[in-house]
């Protein structure tokens, strides 16, 4: 792997200049031999080359060389906002090439190009995600959105697509939200059961303490049942794998600090994450915070201490669970899980040791569905056309629960079901695992 | 194709206007950025932007999109993953390309037959793990399996480490359906007996895209075999290995496959996400397979391994189930992407030399490449004498790149004076179309001309490949060095 010499202290500094000639250093592993071609989903749907990750690092390169300028509106803006960051192209590419971080650098480049972000997607990102107060706020007007008569006022007014452009137009993918009894906040402290055997951080999640606070709390009861004492900390209430993934590099290092920060003083032995996303994100913060003087090492200690939950409970050893499951699950392979963390065997064994459950296999488990952090909402036909592929495979499986351990791809698919009209239950492994 | 994806396609061409109303907007590009990114395929050493680029979704819509070109006497140049080595989709100027990627569609397997009917933009390994649960398997393999198109592997007539044993893509493909340069559409071949007349599918099988557009195939499919082993011996010297390798075919064993690759290539690999266990100190590594019956498997087995011991093999490691097995194949097949590692560009050469010469020709590609000091390794199917030298370069490096070629064309000119070929399996392309006359003489060449004329009177299809571009009346540009 090439390894940049110096790296510039600005995430954004153009490919072409000097500082940023670094962050594009890790582009030149590429030998351009094409093995990513056929994992890549954007490839798959178009068969473009631009759509692939050679195509798109050899646009990069481009870029760098001054051979072309990367405008906003032109086929590489558009390509480095189709790229789904799902990291399958990394799992096959023989050189080690990193996309994730290429991608993140010329999102970021781009954005200085493309001017500020609209209203909604600054407050969102900015605002919002970091903010357990601002989440539930958002959770709330969702609720009352979707479920009394202000939304249709408000739709008919217009006020909601000018506050978020193009949101009516979206509002099939609005995910169900619970009764806010279902939604409160664990507490920031969770004895073990039994004999202590160490403590364990674990974050919420800014989009999961909201919609799926149900499989956060499946996650504590397992953690402690199995003797671990697990602290938490509200805000940052996001890790910053969305902000990073957005190009905003800036603040995902703000974020990346400030949950270090937290993290360090929990005193904890592990950090859990029950996020494929998060988890992945958070072991690559020394990638992020590399420059920051007195960080790196800081970074690199909670990544050496960061663990999926399935991949933690594994390693570290885990109460069966007693009751039988008769069920017929498929297990999908959450992107950031298998790509990013190649942590893919220990969720199946943690699933193939519920008695009574039948793991039944899955076509394409590996592919991305389409949900990609904020991609689904920005990307909507991509995604749906990602997804309804999925869907398919799914339905071939026979199975009767999809188990899958990251939000945004829970939350796809439970929108994949009912479009599809499917009778499918989504859960997070952990919570088959439970008996709470 | 259903995709939100805009390409933003110059309307200005009357050609891309002509093509889109044919084909649909989604099916042609002609945007600057686009066009970069199909500038070079797997050969980057040469680079030409297309004037589009055209993504049909049927043999129908090939033969519209040709017909249109060939009317504007528009230069064509089909692609499939663009994962080829000798330049053979590399784009001519002001030409088009025509990629067959959403034509992936596998349209019939007769298991009773053991053959299957395919569009040609199905990837190679999809192929076989379509027709597995018939037990069947399509036998070539080379090793980009996992991404390149059949429609590659015809124009090509692609090999693989297993060709050793079973043949090229030429004894796997019945019968073709192809468009030709004027866009008329027609069968080459036949899936129920072999050919009566001339046979022109085995003539258009290899000839890479200058005789016609591949669109879809009967191909044949083979029995997977009982059971499969695989050892890999190193050797503490490369002439020991290719010594081994002539003694174990003099023996009379019809080995799978027998690959050797030299430390070199070991290093990048081991350091790679490919990582298969090869030994670090060894100077070479042979890596054998023996499929078939039970029987005759362990009896030839037990004979290489003796043949192996008795010219040097250290530890021989053996792959007792088929995940050490996939292990052990892991990296042979990811060994070229693996060379990014050393440096950013690869030129993955080909040629041919009589088994007997192998290790003469491996003495004399390191001695030419320290001369020029460029960086090579070595990685090749020895069971064929068909040779791999990979030279690693920075391509932003002029000087670096001038002696690459340089280097290559050294390594060519030697292999054919020690008795061999111009290549195995990579095919011609534009990498190598200036050396057909050290093989061929004028008359040779000159049927060769005439042959290419009565199918493409016009000069249209990928000129400029395959043969030396002032013997077929066409500069493509693309020589420029």
């Amino acid at each position: 792997m090439t390894e940049p010499a110096v790296l510039p202290k600005d995430p954004c500094a153009d490919f072409a200049s000097a500082e940023g000639r670094a962050h594009f250093a890790r582009s030149l592993d590429c030998v351009h031999c094409g093995l990513c071609l056929p994992v890549c989903p954007t490839y798959q749907l178009t068969g473009n080359e631009a759509s692939s990750p050679r195509g798109r690092i050899y646009m990069m390169r481009a870029v760098a060389d001054g051979r072309i300028s990367a405008e906003p509106g032109s086929t590489y803006d558009n390509e480095l906002h189709f790229c789904l960051v799902c990291r399958a192209c990394e799992t096959v590419c023989p050189s080690g090439v990193q996309m994730e971080a290429l991608v993140e650098h010329a999102r970021c480049e781009m954005n200085k190009k493309t001017g500020p972000p609209s209203r909604a997607r600054r407050f969102l990102l900015r605002t919002v995600l970091p903010d357990r107060k601002w989440l539930r706020r958002a959770a709330d007007a969702t609720a009352i959105y979707s479920k009394t008569p202000i939304g249709k006022i408000l739709r008919k007014l217009g006020i909601v697509d000018w506050l978020f452009p193009g949101a009516t137009a979206r509002e099939a993918l609005m995910p169900h939200v619970p009764k806010r009894e279902h939604r409160r906040d664990l507490p920031a402290l969770l004895p073990p059961v039994g004999e202590k055997r160490g403590r364990v951080a674990f974050q919420e999640g800014c989009v999961a303490s909201q919609l799926l606070q149900d499989i956060n709390e499946a996650t504590v009861r397992v953690l402690t049942r199995n003797g671990w004492e697990v602290s938490l900390w509200k805000n940052p209430s996001c890790c910053g794998a969305l902000h990073a993934h957005a190009g905003d590099l800036e603040f995902a290092r703000e974020l990346a600090k400030k949950n270090i920060e937290e993290f360090e003083k929990t005193k904890a032995d592990f950090f859990i994450l029950n996020s494929a996303g998060c988890g992945s994100h958070i072991k690559n913060y020394a990638r992020l915070l590399e420059v920051e003087t007195g960080w790196l090492h800081r970074a690199k200690e909670i990544a050496a201490k960061t663990r999926d939950i399935g991949e933690f409970l594994v390693e570290t050893g885990y109460k069966p669970r007693n009751g039988p499951r008769a069920l017929r699950v498929a297990y999908d392979e959450p992107c950031h899980l298998v790509h990013g963390q190649r942590v893919s065997a220990q969720p199946k064994q943690l699933l193939q040791s519920i008695p009574g459950l039948q793991l039944v296999p899955l076509a394409g488990a590996t592919d991305c569905c389409g949900a990609a952090g904020l991609y689904s909402l920005e990307r909507t036909t991509d995604s749906m056309a990602i997804l309804d592929g999925k869907m398919q495979q799914i339905r071939a499986s026979g199975c009767e629960v999809l188990a899958t351990g990251n939000p945004g791809c829970i939350l796809q698919y439970r929108l994949g079901a009912r479009r599809a009209g499917m009778n499918l239950q989504i859960m997070h492994p952990i919570q088959l695992l439970d008996e709470g | 194709m259903a995709h939100s994806t805009p390409v933003p396609t110059s309307h200005a061409d009357p050609v891309v206007q002509e093509l889109v109303a044919a084909l649909g907007e989604n099916s042609v590009a002609a945007d600057r950025d686009t066009l970069l990114a199909y500038e070079c395929d797997g050969l980057a050493l040469y680079k030409q932007r297309p004037r589009m680029v055209i993504w049909p979704n049927s043999t129908e819509q090939v033969s519209a999109a040709v017909r249109i070109l060939h009317r504007f006497g528009v230069p064509i140049v089909p692609r499939g993953a663009g994962t080829g080595l000798s330049g053979g989709a590399t784009p001519v100027e002001n030409g088009a390309l025509i990629q067959l990627s959403r034509m992936k569609r596998i349209l019939d397997v007769n298991p009773t037959d053991r053959m299957a009917r395919v569009e040609m933009g199905v990837i190679n390994a999809d192929l076989s793990a379509h027709v597995a649960r018939f037990g069947l398997a399509y036998a070539p393999d080379p090793s980009s399996q996992t991404a390149c198109t059949l429609g590659g592997n015809v124009a090509e007539n692609a090999g693989g480490p297993h060709c050793y044993k079973y043949g090229a893509t030429s004894l796997h493909v019945l019968s073709l359906k192809v468009v030709l340069s004027n866009g008329n559409i027609t069968e080459l071949g036949s899936p129920d007996a072999d050919p009566i007349g001339y046979d022109l599918r085995t003539l258009f099988i290899g000839s890479e895209g200058t005789l016609g557009i591949a669109t879809e195939a009967w191909v044949r499919l083979i029995p997977k075999p009982e059971i499969v082993e695989t050892w890999l011996a190193p050797f503490a010297s490369m002439d020991a290995a290719c010594k081994a390798v002539s003694s174990i075919v003099a023996s009379g064993i019809q080995p799978a496959a027998i690959e050797i690759l030299d430390d070199r290539t070991i290093a990048a690999i081991e350091a790679s996400v490919f990582a298969a266990g090869y030994p670090l100190d060894a100077a070479a590594v042979l890596l054998v397979e023996v499929d078939g019956a039970p029987i005759e498997v362990g009896r030839d087995g037990e004979r290489i391994r003796g043949i192996c011991q008795q010219f040097g093999a250290l530890n021989i490691q053996f792959a007792r189930d088929e995940d050490e097995r996939k292990r052990l194949w892991k990296g042979r097949k990811g060994a070229f992407g693996a060379m990014g590692r050393v440096a950013p560009d690869l030129y993955v050469m080909d040629c041919v030399v009589p088994r007997s010469k192998l290790p003469a020709a491996l003495d004399a590609i390191r001695e030419i490449c320290d001369r020029y000091k460029v960086r090579n390794a070595n990685v090749f199917h020895a069971g064929d004498g068909n040779l791999h030298p990979n030279i690693s370069y920075d391509g932003r490096d002029a000087d670096e790149t001038k002696r690459v070629l340089a280097a290559g064309e050294e390594i060519v000119k030697m292999c054919v004076a020690l008795g061999g070929t111009l290549s195995g399996e990579h095919g011609i392309g534009i990498e190598k179309n200036i050396y057909m006359p050290l093989v061929f003489g004028a008359g040779e060449l000159d049927a060769f001309a005439n042959l290419r004329r009565a199918f493409d009177p016009d000069g249209l299809m990928n000129p400029g490949k395959v043969m030396p571009a002032a013997l077929c009346g066409e500069i493509a540009g693309a020589m420029k060095r």
